[in-house]
């Protein structure tokens, strides 16, 4: 009895604040300021940092999070009156499982059907950054946009030509078109470089084959 | 035959390594393919020791690859590397003839034995 009589007191104190703030008062004060104050506090850093990288340790390493989750949809779910859960499901589980084959099926279908189209467009990538290596991703371009290289290199000063006139040969070889080839190049020997090349467009699909990619 | 005392090894993924394999002089260096390239990149160290081939100077050393076994990615590396003309194909797991035999009609081109390794590594060359 006494611990019911304080744990009302406490929560009208709580209250009691919010619920006298005009625009808040309507519209769910404590939730919303119960999300707002604490991301209000992380963006302006004016917790100390320490505490957050413990909360952040706390809730996001440890998955604390997902717990409370999963207790916060399982708690408001059993908090519901048994005849209204039961009437609820009873309504909802044809319209649920209907709507669930539906978008299997059309999600499927679209799919399939699309499966070659997508085949010859996908972005893929070819190396690693690690020194006498080259990183080739290619994507492709829009229809008539062209080949288009985004090149970044240790020695783009020296050698950027040279770099671009070994992947537009490669290209012209593959008779692939429309591309557009991001390079992050680590100092790669021109058969690297060609090598790298080559492997993306393979992985892409684009290889022996005429057209775009 | 050429005497085979020292047999450098070297990842055919690794770019860096397989640029620089013929300062050291080896008898053979050998361009691996197999164990020391991921399954995944297996496709990424078949385009790039295929134009180390073509272009990188190995000096006096015989050029070798060795291919994967058959029963994985071997008819793959076989047709891509023969026209790239190494000197030597090895091939890793020999545990019977027919597993030459196989290599040899996969390379489609007339081969012999020329010497049976350690770890059952049988390899065959032009020369």
């Amino acid at each position: 009895m006494n611990m019911e009589a304080a744990n009302s007191s406490l929560s009208s104190k709580q209250k009691s604040f919010v619920f006298k703030v005009p625009i808040l008062k309507d519209i769910g004060g404590p939730a919303i300021l119960s999300i707002f104050i604490p991301s209000i506090l992380v963006f302006y850093q004016l917790l100390n940092v320490d505490s957050m990288k413990a909360i952040a340790a706390f809730m996001k390493g440890s998955n604390f999070l997902y717990f409370y989750i999963a207790c916060l949809i399982t708690g408001s779910i059993l908090g519901m009156l048994r005849v209204v859960l039961i009437q609820g499901f009873i309504r909802m589980f044809i319209p649920i499982l209907v709507g669930s084959i539906g978008s299997i099926v059309a999600g499927t279908g679209a799919g399939t059907l699309a499966g070659h189209e997508e085949e010859i467009r996908k972005v893929r990538q070819a190396g690693i950054l690690e020194s006498n290596d080259v990183t080739i991703t290619v994507a492709p371009g829009e229809a008539g946009s062209g080949v288009f290289i985004d090149l970044t290199s240790i020695v783009k000063d020296q050698y950027g030509d040279a770099i671009r006139r070994t992947l537009l040969d490669v290209v012209a070889e593959q008779e692939s078109r429309d591309i557009y080839i991001t390079v992050a190049d680590r100092g790669a020997l021109d058969c690297t470089i060609r090598a790298r090349l080559l492997t993306a467009l393979t992985r892409a699909g684009a290889v022996g084959k005429k057209g775009g990619i | 035959m050429n005497l085979r005392r020292t047999m450098l090894f070297i990842p055919g993924n690794n770019p860096g390594m397989l640029q620089n394999g013929g300062v050291f002089g080896a008898d053979s260096v050998i361009l691996d393919l197999e164990d020391a390239v991921a399954p995944q990149e297996k496709d990424a160290a078949r385009f790039l020791v295929a134009q180390a081939l073509k272009t990188v100077d190995y000096g006096t050393s015989e050029k070798v690859v060795r291919i994967n076994p058959l029963d994985t990615f071997g008819a793959e590396d076989i047709q891509m590397m023969v026209p790239c003309q190494p000197d030597v194909l090895l091939v890793p797991k020999v545990e019977s003839a027919q597993d030459i035999e196989g290599c040899q009609s996969a390379a489609r081109s007339p081969a012999y034995y020329c010497g049976a390794g350690a770890h059952g590594h049988y390899s065959w060359g032009n020369d």
